[in-house]
């Protein structure tokens, strides 16, 4: 079949009217799927911030629940200048003290410079920096009972908060030596610092 | 849909408006300028599709067996038959009347035409100077077939009274025509007596084709109104080569849905409804001739794909805004429970503590702590369960103790592992290294007791396959049976 001229006049209000089905349909169809595409994001994004908002409230409410134990908490690492920078000045005070009570026979310590400390397994940290100041100590002892004492005064006596990474105790030789035992302990001191802090 | 029927025969031309099975008044038009100007008129009033019947003597039929072709070879063979038998006129065609069951399986065909064009084509040429789309040219024996559906015979001589055109006599042969004659007949009282003069006359024709065979009746079918059935049978007389049956043509008009009622004997209008109605795929236009029909088919197509289309798009988008919607009735609860919970959740932040750090520092602080804690637990709870055990174990010395944090051993803990290494050896077995090893095997059972994992590191005696052995069997002295032992101490959740 051939179509003419006179035909595709003939024609034309056919042609016509398929194209402009064509268009409009495809315009109507396509303004409805973006209102249902933009509905339905909606939809989504309410559900989604309904859910993060019922975990803020939950959050809040064990917040509610535990804020007062956690404000406690905070209080007492403050105290224990575990929050803030670090102070040596109290360790080396502490320290000397310690060996003044005489927990130990003698021991000799080093720290060194502070460094950034990522927990291993990781933790998050949150809005805080978390420090560790390393150091290492050598004793002489009678038993290990007097490395457990005075590992427990740093602990309940000193400032600060000393993470102990590992010890070792050895024998040094005959029982009848005035230090048979001798320990080297290693670990560092911990310091949270608020990144909004001053 | 309503359609135009034109009715041509030898001396008059008519057409007629047929609309939902009922057939409107003929109009006639001359066959002169005038005339062909008012069918103008009429044409322009009246765009539905066209069919033109024709029924004039001028109507050729040859019966043919040729090879049963296909594709071009079949159309270049029926164009070879035309031009051999019809090359004078455009109105031919073939009917396929059946294919041979045996030897070369040829095909019988019955080519046919209209012979005399010039008594189409002045009606031809104004259907096509005005556009009108022209679904077809039959002839009159073409579209009759249908009447035959519930008559058993297979040898039928159709009768039939066209006003305008004379009696019709079409033989059928297994229900496939073969043979058509028009008798012109000027009125209706002589319907009758044309019918009782010429069907022998017929049959003679057919006698000398041996049509039916010999032994075999010629079944006689006249349509015909019921008021003349008695003249008709007055003038008919069965024979034992000859039956005659009655057609009445107001039973013929029902079983084929006519909406018309027939007051005579006249069978034009039930066969211009037969051919609205039952159109047969065959007929004498060509695609010149039917070109406008087909551009009227197009326009239907796209007009009725428009509407398709415009249909299928508002329900699709109707739909797909319901859904919208819908989605929109769930959202706004969605928001309001969402901005409750907001100030609900302000409203017990605002009950804080008022501190300068914020609360979640606070928490985040203390929570650190607490994990900070058991990544380093304190010396007594790591080697107390130990120093219990080897209390119970006094001929265990422990020459060296280490301990270690380690994360690669904190599995299944989330905490990091205490590894310890112990050093030792086994006083006072002497050479009895039997006991000494069973010592040793209670030590490190007593220790996973106590929630150690105990890994052997050396053993004061290597009794392994793979390990060397040696000593002095002329002394009491013995080495000292030393150890060494890998024990993790995991924290508990």
């Amino acid at each position: 079949m051939i179509i003419s001229k006179a035909d595709l006049i003939y024609l034309k209000w056919g042609i016509g009217a398929f194209l402009l089905s064509l268009a409009l349909g495809g315009g109507i169809i396509a303004i409805s799927n973006k209102y249902q595409e933009t509905s339905r994001t909606d939809r989504q994004i309410a559900q989604k911030q309904l859910a993060e908002a019922r975990t803020q409230l939950s959050a809040a409410q064990n917040d509610q629940e535990n804020m007062a134990s956690y404000a406690l908490e905070y209080n007492a690492l403050l105290a224990q200048q575990v929050i803030g920078d670090e102070h040596r000045l109290d360790w080396i005070e502490g320290l000397e003290k310690l060996r003044l009570q005489g927990h130990v026979l003698d021991f000799k310590y080093a720290v060194a410079p502070q460094q950034s400390y990522v927990p291993n397994p990781p933790l998050d940290a949150g809005n805080f920096q978390l420090n560790r100041s390393g150091m290492t100590m050598q004793m002489d002892l009678l038993h290990e009972e007097q490395l457990l004492r005075l590992l427990t005064a740093m602990r309940t006596q000193m400032q600060g908060w000393f993470m102990i990474d590992g010890c070792s105790l050895s024998r040094t030789g005959d029982n009848d030596e005035a230090s048979p035992l001798k320990a080297e302990c290693t670990g560092g001191w911990l310091t949270m610092k608020n990144r909004n802090a001053p | 849909m309503a359609r135009t029927l034109l009715f041509l025969s030898a001396d008059s031309f008519q057409a007629s408006l047929w609309d939902k099975g009922v057939l409107g008044e003929a109009r006639y038009f001359s066959n002169d300028a005038n005339g062909r100007e008012r069918f103008t008129e009429f044409l322009k009033e009246h765009r539905d599709p066209a069919y033109l019947l024709v029924d004039v003597i001028e109507e050729d039929f040859r019966l043919e067996t040729v090879p049963h072709l296909i594709g071009r070879a079949r159309r270049d063979l029926l164009a070879r038959k035309f031009e051999q038998y019809y090359r004078s006129t455009p109105f031919r065609e073939a009917t396929l009347l059946h294919r041979q069951k045996e030897g070369r399986r040829d095909d019988e065909m019955l080519f046919s035409a209209l012979t005399n064009p010039a008594r189409i084509s002045p009606w031809l040429d104004t259907l096509l100077s005005n556009r009108t789309p022209l679904v077809g040219i039959y002839s009159l024996p073409n579209i009759i077939t249908p009447l035959l559906r519930n008559i058993p015979s297979n040898h039928v001589l159709l009768l039939s009274w066209e006003k305008d055109s004379g009696l019709r006599q079409t033989y059928f042969k297994s229900k496939r025509l073969h043979f058509s004659r028009l008798i012109p007949v000027d009125s209706a009282s002589a319907f009758s007596e044309s019918v009782a003069t010429e069907t022998p006359r017929t049959q003679q024709y057919l006698k000398s084709l041996s049509l039916p065979p010999p032994g075999e009746v010629l079944d006689v079918y006249i349509i015909c109104h019921a008021s003349d059935r008695l003249a008709l049978q007055s003038h008919l007389e069965a024979s034992s080569e000859l039956r005659y049956t009655y057609l009445d043509i107001q039973e013929l008009g029902k079983r084929v849905k006519s909406g018309n009622n027939y007051t005579d004997s006249d069978a034009t209008p039930l066969l211009l409804h037969l051919l609205a109605a039952y159109p047969p795929g065959t007929h004498y236009a060509n695609p010149e001739h039917t070109h406008f029909y087909l551009t009227w088919q197009l326009r239907r197509i796209l007009l009725g794909l428009a509407a398709a289309i415009s249909v299928a798009s508002v329900l699709w988008s109707g739909f797909t805004f319901w859904q919208g919607r819908h989605y929109v009735a769930d959202t706004e609860p969605l928001q309001l429970q969402t901005e409750q919970i907001r100030q609900q959740t302000q409203q017990i932040q605002r009950g804080f503590a008022n501190t300068t750090v914020p609360a979640t520092d606070m928490k985040t602080a203390v929570l650190l702590s607490r994990k900070l804690d058991r990544y380093s637990p304190s010396p007594e709870s790591v080697i107390r369960n130990l120093t219990l055990v080897l209390d119970k174990f006094s001929k265990i010395k422990v020459n060296s103790l280490a301990w270690q944090a380690s994360a690669t051993d904190a599995a299944p803990s989330p905490y990091p592992a205490q590894v310890i290494e112990l050093d030792g050896e086994l006083t006072k077995f002497g050479s009895e290294y039997r006991k000494a090893l069973a010592y040793l095997e209670r030590f490190q059972q007593a220790l996973a007791q106590r929630g150690y994992t105990v890994s052997v590191q050396s053993l004061p005696l290597d009794v392994s396959s793979g390990g060397s052995i040696s000593g002095e069997t002329n002394t009491g002295d013995s080495k000292p049976a030393q150890f060494t032992l890998k024990i993790i101490w995991r924290q508990k959740e």
